[in-house]
């Protein structure tokens, strides 16, 4: 029998292998399902995350607290508060082009398109309502691209501004991936006490929801069927580049006489 | 042999940007209106409303997710979110 026999026979008895599925399913925190959910929220942190570099801690102590509960929904709340020196009106206009300046646009790279769906002026108090559509590339795990369906994640900003009394008000909800997380980002600019005219004050409170456990364990084993079903075509993958490589040894080894 | 990612499926990702030149002009006129007009206290007018009208009949054309389309479709809806105890 030939090298090139003895390959195709081991190709067919790996096809008929069947790959064991993983029962037993536990949330440590080198599990798939504890990595994927850390990364769905920090992924929606990202959205709006004013405060660059403390979401993935918050990310990581919050889910090491809450897998140890059993509690049909999660939530979790977090507050900060920054203080900007300088006056109201120029934070906020610069909160509305935050997305649009050609600079932040290159550090924000991973916001793809900042659309207005509707807005509303009060003429008679001086309120603007405004409700925007935030669209965000999410390059991930390619099992998370199985599941959701999709790279990019949606999410709804709505924005009260009051010119009468100065303040400004918005709030960040995530509109993919709701079956499994909610994250909701609520952010308020206001004149600062000690110095209304000069310097502004910004509270911010983001609150995440985990959908129950039961969910959890049923898209656990989703993402357990969707990697053994992606190591099987990658399995078929590697077999036909082996198959090639084996055809070329074997030509070159027939016509230089030497056997591989 | 290694899991291969996925290049596919970049094209969602572009919904809404055969309205990008009439976004464009939509918020120029915006924050213009916002920085002189509105936050000066001249908020009894509204202004940009052919911009407006213009960019807001291409999403409607363009904006796939149906979840956004709620929203677009949800017009003078008051949203006020909740308020962050001072």
């Amino acid at each position: 029998m030939s090298v090139n026999g003895v390959i195709t026979e081991t190709v067919i008895e790996h096809r008929t292998t069947q790959f064991p599925k993983i029962k037993r399913f536990s949330f440590s925190s080198n599990s798939p399902l504890f990595r994927f959910l850390s990364y769905l929220i920090s992924l929606l942190f990202r959205t709006g995350f004013r405060f660059p570099g403390q979401g993935a801690f918050i990310l990581i102590s919050f889910l090491r607290d809450s897998f140890g509960q059993t509690q049909a929904t999660m939530v979790k709340a977090y507050s900060q508060e920054h203080t900007y020196k300088h006056p109201w009106e120029r934070v906020t206009s610069a909160s509305w082009r935050k997305f649009a300046d050609p600079e932040n646009k290159r550090i924000l790279s991973h916001i793809l398109e900042v659309d207005t769906l509707n807005h509303n002026l009060d003429s008679k108090s001086g309120k603007l309502y405004t409700t925007r559509a935030i669209t965000i590339h999410a390059p991930g795990p390619w099992f998370l691209r199985k599941i959701v369906g999709q790279d990019i994640c949606h999410c709804v900003e709505s924005t009260v501004v009051d010119a009468k009394t100065r303040s400004m008000q918005l709030a960040t909800k995530n509109i993919s991936l709701q079956k499994y997380v909610e994250v909701e980002e609520k952010i308020r600019y206001d004149p600062h006490p000690e110095n209304p005219n000069e310097w502004t004050i910004c509270r911010q409170e983001t609150s995440i929801r985990i959908k129950p456990l039961s969910t959890l364990a049923s898209m656990a084993e989703k993402i357990e069927q969707k990697c053994v079903d992606k190591f099987q075509q990658n399995s078929a993958k590697g077999r036909e580049v082996m198959e090639r490589m084996c055809k070329y040894l074997e030509a070159e080894s027939s016509s230089r006489g030497i056997s591989v | 042999m290694g899991f291969i990612r996925d290049k596919r499926n970049s094209s969602s990702s572009t919904t809404t940007s055969p309205c990008a030149d009439l976004r464009a002009a939509y918020n120029n006129c915006f924050n213009k209106w916002y920085s002189d007009k509105f936050l000066k206290g001249h908020w009894d007018k509204e202004e940009c409303v052919s911009e407006w009208d213009k960019y807001r009949d291409c999403l409607s054309k363009h904006l796939e997710d149906k979840n956004l389309s709620r929203f677009l479709e949800a017009e003078g809806v008051k949203r006020i979110p909740a308020p962050i105890a001072k």
